[in-house]
């Protein structure tokens, strides 16, 4: 099968990583094991689904149940096995940073290491961290840094704790994950980090979750306290953003992302590994797409968009 | 948020002013988690008289939802019972009670008797206890904890098999179904089993193969908050039956939209 995607939302769990894991006892991620991940397999994955690139990103649980000095060290050995790996494979993968988030000026530190030294593709962040959302004013330094770069930044999101969310009987990835994005997102809007880091690149993971669907009663709310002006911005703020396809390919999803953000912010994810309960057989990895673009839309979602967010991939590719 | 200002009079000049023939109308807390546990059985039946009064004497404008003690399934199916013999037009039940949500065994007592009585449900959210919801970000409880409690007793009720095992109790979403539209169809792929199996690596059995998807189209949703201008339940649920206009004005509760989630052209401050 000829490879034309590009995979914007994939993950890797290089040994490093996952042996600073094993040390802490985190062997289950969002109550499932963690999958097995190695450049080949994920190579041969991308091959059964026409992907020609993945750019991987680490996923749950990020640096959060390690130490804060402990994971000063674990992003450091992670972001230099990324730059190995685009080193060795720099047509099949790009790389985006992990940062030690329990150390403001350590992760601010690590994203001039991880983008200038590493020259890696962008940056990772959790949608919350220990709790504490993304969108919190104490995270108010590394969003100032990664404007101040004009650094591609995915958003992805976190399994709360269980003191964040009631005790179902249900997969903590099935909704409460969704309810993580949804809940950064509100909060980036409504304390204005959008508009004051407008040259951050953001990607936020499946579809922006249940943002998009929402945007009416977030308009609604911001216009309450600022009035027709910051329902503007609502709008303004969301059509800025990109978003990705992991995990939500259905037409009432891709509904609602349409209204709100342009065709050329979409781009595709397959979430993979984590995603391969959802790929029973290969070839086309979203189908549904079909239903909501056509063959001309889904190629630029699937591959040409992705190179606005990272461009040395689109070099690497002689698509530039 | 304060409780706003209700009569009789008042909601009638609104439903006038709005090309509104009639309101069925419910309490806006319907856990009754305001009050004390043993105090709510009571609650429930002064509400369910006072709103059997209400529509009694303004005959044509006004239906009820009776409202359970819905943390005593044996005190619930027994109020159920008034609610049918005081002539109200259904129940209205909450997302959880005491962080019990719909779809968990627990509350299935209520589920059956509603479902034997084939009355209408109006499912309404309910805000999670603060102890199971992030302090960070600090945001009003109705802006989004509202939508997702809703997420949360449908994906438990598809996967307990609660809308299968019960053909006649088919609940009306408030708020549009909150996240439904959208999270529903992440929750039915997840559904498959072998999805399910693949993910956890082990074989995960669900209690009836089902698709979920198909089931979700058995829902009907409401249009209060404004859900229109988005993605809403016609994308999700093509053919459902909630796409029936005159069901979605019965079942919009716009009494209780007098808070911050009446944008204008809902609740009490029209857009013209």
């Amino acid at each position: 099968m000829r490879r034309f995607r590009v995979d914007l939302h994939a993950h890797h769990i290089p040994p490093v990583y996952r042996e600073a894991l094993r040390r802490v006892g985190a062997t289950r991620i969002a109550g499932a094991p963690l999958p097995s991940w190695t450049p080949p397999a994920a190579m041969r994955f991308m091959d059964r689904y026409g992907i020609q690139a993945q750019v991987v990103s680490i996923s749950e649980p990020g640096v959060e149940r390690f130490a804060p000095d402990d994971a000063i060290a674990v992003a450091r050995r992670v972001n230099a096995s990324s730059r190995d790996l685009v080193d060795a494979y720099p047509t099949r993968f790009g790389a985006l940073a992990l940062l030690p988030l329990a150390d403001i000026d350590a992760a601010v530190a690590e994203i001039a290491h991880a983008l200038d030294e590493l020259g890696l593709d962008g940056v990772g962040l959790p949608a919350s961290f220990q709790g504490r959302s993304i969108g919190d004013p104490a995270f108010g330094p590394i969003l100032a840094e990664l404007d101040r770069r004009g650094a591609y930044v995915f958003v992805h999101p976190a399994a709360p704790g269980p003191d964040d969310r009631p005790g179902l009987a249900l997969p903590v990835f099935l909704n409460e994950f969704m309810f993580d994005t949804t809940r950064a997102v509100t909060a980036l809007l409504l304390s204005g980090a959008f508009a004051r880091h407008p040259d951050i690149r953001w990607q936020f993971a499946h579809a922006g979750a249940a943002a998009p669907a929402l945007s009416e009663r977030l308009a609604a709310y911001a216009e309450r306290s600022g009035g027709p002006a910051a329902r503007a911005e609502v709008a303004r703020a969301l059509a800025g953003l990109h978003y990705d396809t992991a995990g939500a390919p259905a037409p009432p999803t891709v509904a609602a992302l349409r209204e709100v953000a342009p065709l050329q912010h979409i781009v595709f994810g397959s979430d993979w590994p984590f995603g391969q309960a959802l790929l029973l057989t290969a070839g086309d990895p979203q189908p549904e797409l079909s239903q909501s673009f056509t063959a001309a839309e889904r190629r630029a979602i699937e591959r040409d968009h992705a190179f606005r967010l990272v461009p040395r991939l689109a070099r690497a590719l002689g698509a530039a | 948020m304060p409780a706003p200002a209700w009569t009789p009079e008042g909601a009638i000049a609104w439903m006038d002013a709005h090309d509104v023939s009639a309101q069925v109308l419910s309490v806006p807390e319907p856990s009754l988690t305001l009050v004390a546990r043993r105090e709510r059985a009571a609650l429930a039946r002064a509400c369910n008289e006072q709103l059997a009064e209400v529509v009694r004497s303004h005959p044509g404008r006004f239906g009820g939802w009776g409202v359970l003690p819905v943390h005593d399934p044996v005190a619930a199916v027994r109020e159920l019972a008034r609610v049918r013999d005081l002539g109200l037009d259904g129940v209205v039940l909450p997302t959880s009670v005491d962080g019990v949500y719909l779809g968990d065994p627990r509350l299935d007592p209520v589920v059956r008797a509603i479902d034997r009585a084939a009355m209408p449900v109006l499912v309404h959210a309910t805000p999670p206890p603060a102890h199971d919801r992030p302090e960070s970000p600090a945001l009003p409880e109705v802006l989004l904890e509202f939508p997702f409690e809703i997420v949360r007793a449908v994906a438990l009720m598809l996967y307990a098999s609660t809308l299968t095992r019960h053909r006649r109790f088919r609940p009306i979403l408030a708020d549009g179904g909150g996240a439904v539209p959208v999270l529903g169809a992440r929750i039915s792929l997840f559904g498959l089993e072998a999805g399910l199996s693949a993910f956890f690596q082990r074989r995960v059995s669900l209690p009836a193969p089902l698709d979920l998807a198909r089931v979700l189209t058995w829902l009907r949703f409401d249009t209060a908050g404004r859900v229109e201008a988005r993605s809403g339940p016609r994308d999700a649920c093509a053919g459902s039956r909630g796409a029936d206009p005159a069901r979605h004005r019965l079942a919009d509760d716009s009494g209780r939209l007098g808070g911050w989630d009446a944008p204008a052209g809902v609740g009490g401050q029209p857009r013209r």
